[in-house]
């Protein structure tokens, strides 16, 4: 393609070859390169008028990408602070309600265990700082609900404890149960003649028949009197004591834990007393009680109402 | 330079002159358009390279920081997320150890895959939609029938006026929540024994010092003070007239003395945990001629019919109660 170019020389009338100089070379490529430049120049111009510094936009992409991923982790932390909320307030409403505590304010939930420096202390950007004030919440919550639920844990097992405690059954067993004498307070006495306090229930039933300890507790006394035969007393704790009298034999020794339910000892007719049956009190604090408080919810209103009749029919008590 | 130039032609075997070529021409532009724009390029890129525009300076710094941040923030909220399901299975297990029971409505649930459900079967979420819809239209329909019929034919005669005014119609404590209901009546566990027996009420749970106020107008029947750690405790019951009678049980104090008339809603004493109770709450007991009712029946007044039907299953639910 590159062919020979000519040019006539009118001098010689001949055609003569064109031979560019390297000089001529030279200032041609720098024309070309100036001119390209300069076109350069103008569209870079042309550009920067028009669009905004490609890093810029390069950064403004990025930014928003991650600005859309801070909204939602945004959500999430907005989501677990209102799960939290939610357990919160179940523990002030509902937990410390029932077992009888104070429910913690939002500033004492807030505010934390203290002590810790703050993560979002010199953070420009509002954005970043309010996350980490709010993650830092949502932990400080998080630590004092995880210590508030631990308390009430212990509460309850503390409480569920005093519960099992109290004396809530029958000690004699209904298929066993011949009669109740509900009577309770002053009569007279069978044996002895005179009119003095009848401190228990007696429930009547035939000798060998099953006693059960009425709730959790620890036997204080195990041994033989004269007037109550063989005897127990348990310890339930919180000032409340049952004894239990008139046994064949007791199969439970002084300091032994019981449980509710368990067998202490068997139906007699040991210590002042006209026939087999049991002898039941319930003591608080050093007064006697009624035991039928200590287990009337066992039975419906109608079958307590029977067992009111068939206790005031009882003149005479077996003790 | 302006000078003709002529090119040799060896078929021809004459110089012939060059003519005016457009493919020269367009070829020369194209090298500097070309030349150009590799200048332009390469200003553009020295430019990106050499200038740092204040905005971008800026926007880069935010989005080091966002990112940076992010991660750690991140890893925040993956712990704080791990010790919240903790703390719910703490509450869960809490609540089944307070109630003998399960939790009905667990704290806080993860919508996200409720929504995931909800959109993997859109077609059949969408036929249950419309049935549910259906259903509802027709609901709607014989509820509107049953009104009409029960319009037409349910007078309130001056007769009736007595046993209306003698119903008890309130929840019997100042500022009542749904969720303050945690016993119900029926058999329930004994939280003593832990053995089922008959609750004859209902446990309203709230804090010491509440008002517990009369639900309709009547005649105080019996105050009584126990300090006795069974039974009632410290109680009110209210006669009411038409054979209505009311109980509130193991009150800290009694506000109204044996006799007082009282108006409905008055307050007549507060909640303790007084007798065989466990918990500071109200045992709240309706008696209609000698036979205890379900007292959730009577929680007529300021309770929607969907706030009714939570309450009807909160108090159904076969759990301990507080005695």
């Amino acid at each position: 393609m590159n062919r020979m170019r000519y040019i006539y020389n009118a001098e010689t009338c001949k055609y003569e070859p064109v031979i560019v100089s390297p000089k001529d070379a030279a200032r041609r490529l720098v024309r070309f390169i100036g001119i390209s430049f300069v076109l350069g120049v103008a569209a870079l111009l042309y550009f920067n008028s028009r669009y905004p510094h490609i890093d810029e936009t390069f950064q403004t992409q990025i930014n928003k990408g991650l600005k859309a991923e801070w909204d939602v982790l945004n959500k999430q932390l907005d989501r677990t602070s209102a799960q939290l909320s939610a357990l919160e307030h179940n523990d002030d409403h509902n937990y410390r309600v029932i077992l009888d505590l104070e429910p913690l304010d939002q500033s004492q939930r807030e505010a934390g265990v203290g002590g810790r420096a703050k993560a979002s202390e010199g953070i420009y950007y509002p954005m970043v700082r309010q996350a980490y004030e709010q993650a830092e919440k949502l932990k400080n919550r998080l630590e004092i609900e995880a210590q508030s639920l631990q308390q009430l844990q212990d509460e309850l097992a503390r409480k569920e404890k005093i519960w099992a405690s109290r004396p809530a059954i029958q000690p004699v067993s209904n298929k066993d149960l011949k009669q109740l004498h509900t009577l309770f307070g002053l009569r007279m006495h069978p044996l002895l003649g005179y009119v003095r306090p009848h401190n228990g229930l007696d429930f009547t039933a035939p000798q060998g028949a099953p006693i059960y300890a009425t709730g959790d507790g620890s036997v204080a006394i195990a041994q033989y009197s004269e007037t109550l035969g063989n005897m127990v007393f348990i310890d339930h704790g919180s000032g409340l004591q049952t004894r239990y009298g008139h046994m064949t034999k007791f199969i439970v020794y002084a300091g032994e834990k019981v449980k509710r339910g368990q067998v202490i000892g068997y139906v007699g007719n040991t210590g002042t007393s006209v026939g087999p049956h049991l002898h039941y009190e319930v003591l608080h604090n050093g007064t006697y009680l009624n035991p039928i408080n200590f287990f009337q919810r066992d039975l419906n209103n109608k079958e307590y109402e029977k067992l009111i009749e068939i206790g005031s029919q009882s003149v005479i008590s077996l003790d | 330079m302006a000078l003709t130039k002529f090119y040799y032609n060896p078929k021809t075997l004459r110089y012939e002159r060059a003519r005016f070529s457009v493919v020269r021409i367009a070829m020369g532009i194209v090298g500097y358009l070309v030349f150009g724009f590799v200048f332009f390029a390469a200003l553009l890129f020295l430019q990106n390279l050499i200038i740092e525009t204040p905005k971008e300076k800026q926007l880069r710094a935010e989005n080091r920081a966002l990112s940076e941040h992010k991660v750690i923030l991140s890893a925040l909220l993956t712990e704080s997320n791990h010790q919240l399901t903790d703390l719910k299975k703490k509450d869960l297990s809490l609540y089944q150890q307070l109630f003998e029971t399960a939790a009905a409505n667990t704290t806080g649930q993860v919508f996200p895959e409720r929504e995931e459900i909800l959109l993997s079967d859109k077609a059949e979420f969408n036929e249950s939609v419309s049935q549910l819809g259906n259903r509802f239209t027709e609901l709607i329909h014989s509820a509107q029938s049953g009104n009409n019929f029960f319009s037409l034919n349910a007078r309130v005669g001056r007769k009736d006026m007595p046993e209306l005014i003698a119903t008890p119609s309130i929840a019997p404590i100042q500022n009542f929540e749904l969720e303050k209901l945690v016993s119900g009546f029926g058999v329930r566990i004994n939280p003593f024994h832990k053995g089922k027996y008959q609750h004859d009420g209902v446990d309203i749970a709230a804090p010491r010092g509440t008002h517990v106020l009369a639900t309709a107008p009547g005649r105080v029947l019996i105050t009584k003070k126990s300090d006795l750690i069974a039974g009632y405790g410290n109680y009110i019951e209210i006669d009411h007239g038409n054979g209505y009678i009311t109980r509130y049980a193991h009150l800290e104090e009694i506000e109204v003395r044996t006799g007082q008339k009282l108006e409905k809603g008055q307050p007549i004493g507060t909640i303790g945990s007084t007798g065989g109770s466990i918990a500071p709450h109200l045992h709240y007991e309706v008696i209609k001629n000698g036979v205890s009712l379900d007292p959730v029946k009577f929680f007529m007044e300021g309770i929607s019919a969907n706030q009714y039907e939570v309450l009807l299953s909160q108090s159904k639910k076969q759990n301990q109660s507080l005695d």
